[in-house]
């Protein structure tokens, strides 16, 4: 296994694009749409054959991915989990207990049918932190590579679970990690770097094709492409002022994003930029020659994209699921390259090491994939794909009742990020409680006295979760939470202030001005809580 | 270690399965009307009622009907396996789980039986229960007893219900480790223990679940052939256990007690059995009463039980989240309709009709499907 990388390569003498090794059952597009059986004796035959030849060629091209890039997937992707599950493990009790903003009562007064919840089982504090716990081993399996398939099943039934107990905290990542994590439940995405991969296999070919490499490979096409066909407002389109205004959001941007507003003209340029990579950059993905360094580039691409939102916008896991997942598009030429056979060397002495940490002679369970499998995968996808077009129009609906299936499965998903345009106005929120001295405290703001500005959203929030919530506490999808959340709010802040009379909430909306020229604020009242309310919640 | 006859254990294996088989199956005359969300419950009813989930329940999973219908139709399953012996541990894993889920989906309609069953049921799994005359065990060679560390948990069921239904008179409640004692001594005497336990239920119990199960909780401690006492040390630790969780354990505060509450509630819901019946009126406008129609609700046990439940907790606050799931029943079918229902209770007490609540009429109830988010609510401004 030590040399796993390079014994794979020192193999791929002939041409890997058409060398596979699976069956051929395994890729039903493929083998079904494209199989190449017609016989002709003509020469119109013949060129049929060719083409169609030709054709196979190019779709296996386009959709095999490289084990070694999903096997990095699959690390970034349980150190992501591991990650994720801390950040949210800081404001447990607040989003996932009967003692914070959503209990139980009300998620199950709301929640709608037809999505399920492990979580959602119990209230208490001990037994959501019992799951996040049990959350946290499958995401060190699968980081591990240990029962590969089994730990992905687990990671992603609880990751489903989780994002269901309460959505409101929820971004455009989360829905991209849980559909991503879904696909790659079909994926042998623990053959290398594992520690169930124990014998390096001398003839084994990193060169992936099957019905489920094409479902990951069509997910992240639709999330780029579909970010891009939204985007439909003139910020993007005619004015170029998207970016200016999502970098002036207080509730997403970061602290030092406030210095790109002194170069408008860049930022429009970059509107554009970002408008054209992400309506022409996917469709790369499928074009017919120079595939591999062109993927190669626009995973780089994609990965410094990625990098910038990072560092200018504070939008959760969002970036990081975006790098992960489009490391598994690394082709086999990268593998090659100086760079690549430096990480595929570094990988393999890593794994050689822990495998002879835990067990020399452990050999996990193989990566498991019939005929019906991948059918039902080929089926699913068909749905996806027709839930991402039917999203994007109103001609195209889905009845009711065949959007259970997109719901049981947790596969619902819109890509309209920052769409039709972003917000043309920064929006804050106040909880003004009024104690019986009369004054008044922000409890959103650490408690301190009341001001109406803007606040610096890094030092007030404590952690992106909480900004999503509040948008969407305040919104009509959150509208049953707002009374929780105020008894959160007094429960949390009646010790140091055991006087406080009645608390009013307020949603803040001031206009972004391109002049930087100060509009005056819209407060919108949103609830006002008495204390005999605020004490009848908390009993 | 325990020495146990695997004839015994398998008949007990035989009998739990048939015993939840028969559960369930029965559940056709009640578990739309109590573990469903068009039923007298639905999920918000049971938190509100709860101040929580009672446990964690794999009936609250979906709160969409037909995927708990097939979670029922997995614990038939679940429950065949376990009589025919098949893949006996893994199937009584799921079937613990399940049958507990449901209990706890409704925990208002259960008597001592059905919590007894599901400590039993909670115990299979870690018991060796494919001895003998198991599809699992094929041809392999016949076992005639074995020794097992687990087994030792086998008189606590019986330990622990003995007990709780005893504690209003100390004096007797020592017979609840008859079993126990039992263990220690050599097959006939122990046998004859056994019986003297069984005896001792019978009279607490009485005939049904209750002594159905309390005959086959002791049925794996028989003996079939001259057993091997077990070692002073091992009859020690499982004494000392054995006090601790009778007489320390909180277990005994609450636990206990509510046993004891739900046995009386039970006889006293079994006198009601032919003079209750429950009534719902539906009438049409606000104000008035005109009786449009009548509608009876069938008693089954659970029903019966479930019923006695609110009876008592009438008046309290606890009640209304009833009402409410009692409304939605009737309100889905007509909509604009109102609904007073009450207990007929003529023949109980003063003999008068008492109404429990009025509800407000609420306007339209949307479809199922209506109530379905749009495409994009979870996703909504995804940034």
């Amino acid at each position: 296994m030590a040399r796993q990388g390079e014994e794979g390569d020192a193999n791929d003498k002939t041409d890997p694009k058409y060398d596979f090794t699976l069956p051929r059952h395994d890729d039903l597009f493929g083998a079904v749409l494209l199989n190449p059986t017609f016989k002709g004796t003509s020469s119109k035959g013949e060129e049929n054959l060719r083409m169609r030849r030709a054709l196979q060629a190019w779709y296996r091209n386009i959709v095999s991915l490289d084990l070694r890039s999903l096997a990095l997937v699959r690390i970034c992707y349980g150190v992501l989990l591991l990650c994720d599950l801390l950040v949210r493990s800081s404001s447990l009790a607040a989003h996932y207990t009967d003692a914070g903003v959503y209990p139980l009562a009300e998620y199950f007064r709301i929640g709608h049918s037809f999505v399920f919840s492990f979580h959602a089982l119990g209230g208490s504090a001990g037994f959501v932190c019992f799951l996040f716990l049990l959350h946290a081993m499958a995401a060190v399996c699968l980081l591990l590579g240990y029962r590969t398939q089994l730990a992905t099943v687990v990671c992603w039934v609880l990751l489903a679970s989780l994002h269901n107990r309460n959505y409101l905290v929820l971004n455009g990542g989360d829905t991209w990690l849980r559909s991503m994590l879904f696909w790659a439940i079909f994926l042998p995405w623990g053959r290398c770097w594992s520690l169930d991969a124990r014998r390096a296999d001398s003839d084994q070919k990193f060169g992936h094709c099957s019905t489920s490499t094409l479902a990951f490979l069509i997910q992240v096409f639709l999330v780029y492409w579909l970010a891009g066909v939204f985007k439909t407002g003139a910020a993007w389109w005619s004015e170029g002022t998207a970016i200016f205004y999502s970098v002036s959001l207080t509730e997403w941007n970061a602290y030092w994003a406030y210095y790109l507003l002194y170069f408008p003209k860049a930022l429009q340029v970059l509107t554009f930029v970002t408008l054209f990579y992400e309506l022409v950059m996917p469709l790369l993905l499928f074009f017919p020659w120079k595939q591999e360094q062109i993927r190669t580039f626009f995973v780089f691409l994609t990965v410094s994209f990625h990098f910038g939102l990072f560092v200018a916008l504070e939008i959760g896991i969002f970036p990081f699921v975006g790098i992960a997942t489009v490391i598994g598009l690394l082709p086999g030429w990268f593998w090659k390259t100086r760079a690549g056979k430096r990480v595929s060397r570094f990988m393999n002495s890593l794994f050689a090491k822990l495998r002879l940490m835990v067990d020399r002679e452990f050999e996990g369970p193989a990566f498991r994939s019939t005929p019906l499998v991948q059918t039902v995968v080929a089926l699913l996808l068909g749905y996806i794909v027709y839930w991402n077009v039917a999203t994007g129009t109103d001609r195209i609906t889905i009845a009711p009742r065949a959007r259970v299936l997109g719901y049981l499965l947790n596969m619902d998903q819109y890509w309209g990020l920052f769409a039709p345009e972003p917000p043309r106005g920064q929006t804050w929120f106040v909880a003004a409680a009024t104690l019986s001295g009369g004054g008044q405290v922000d409890l959103l703001r650490d408690g301190r006295p009341l001001v109406w500005g803007p606040p610096d959203s890094s030092k007030v929030y404590k952690s992106q979760r909480w900004k999503r919530f509040l948008v969407g506490w305040s919104s009509d999808n959150g509208i049953f939470t707002r009374k929780p959340f105020a008894h959160y709010l007094y429960r949390r802040w009646k010790v140091r202030y055991p006087d406080i009379q009645s608390v009013r909430f307020y949603r803040v909306y001031r206009l972004t001005n391109l002049n930087f020229e100060d509009e005056p604020p819209y407060k919108d009242h949103l609830l006002t809580m008495s204390r005999r309310e605020l004490e009848e919640g908390i009993r | 270690m325990t020495v146990l006859c695997s004839k015994f254990v398998s008949i007990y294996r035989a009998g739990l399965g048939i015993t939840t088989l028969l559960f369930f199956l029965s559940s056709r005359w009640w578990f739309e009307l109590l573990c469903t969300e068009s039923g007298f419950l639905p999920a918000s009813s049971l938190v509100r009622s709860w101040h929580g989930t009672p446990g964690p329940s794999l009936f609250l999973l979906f709160r969409w009907d037909p995927m708990n219908q097939l979670l029922l139709f997995f614990a038939v399953v679940a429950s065949l396996c376990v009589f025919l012996g098949f893949t006996t541990r893994a199937s009584a894993t799921i079937l613990a789980a399940l049958y507990i889920s449901l209990l706890w989906r409704n925990p208002f309609a259960w008597g001592v039986g059905e919590w007894w069953l599901a400590l039993l049921l909670l115990l299979s799994p870690i018991l060796s229960l494919e001895g003998r005359w198991s599809l699992s065990q094929g041809g392999e060679e016949k076992v005639e007893r074995f020794w097992a560390w687990t087994a030792a948990a086998l008189p606590f069921p019986v330990m622990v219900m003995q007990f709780a239904l005893m504690e209003g008179s100390p004096s007797l409640a020592g017979l609840a480790l008859l079993p126990l004692v039992g263990l220690a001594l050599s097959r006939h005497w122990r046998n004859l223990l056994m019986v003297l336990s069984l005896v001792t239920m019978l009279g607490l119990f009485g005939w049904g679940l209750t002594w159905w199960l309390g005959f086959l909780s002791l049925l794996p401690l028989l003996a079939g052939q001259e057993v091997e006492r077990p070692h002073l040390p091992y009859l020690a630790g499982l004494g000392i256990l054995a006090v601790l969780s009778l007489t320390w354990l909180p277990f005994r505060v609450s636990g206990a007690t509510a046993l004891k509450k739900l046995a009386e509630r039970e006889q006293r819901a079994s006198l009601r059995e032919f003079s209750h019946r429950v009534v719902i009126n539906r009438w049409r406008g606000r104000d008035s009463v005109d009786t449009v129609e009548t509608q009876e609700i069938e008693t089954t046990r659970p029903v019966r039980l479930y019923l006695a439940s609110l009876l008592e907790l009438n008046g309290e606050s606890r009640l209304r989240p009833f009402a409410i799931g009692f409304e939605y029943t009737v309100i889905q079918d007509e909509q604009n309709e109102g609904v007073i229902y009450y207990f007929d209770q003529s023949g109980l007490d003063d003999g008068n009709r008492r109404r429990w609540a009025t509800m407000e009429v609420p306007s339209q109830q949307p479809e199922l499907w209506d109530r379905m988010p749009s495409m994009k609510r979870r996703s909504e401004k995804n940034i």
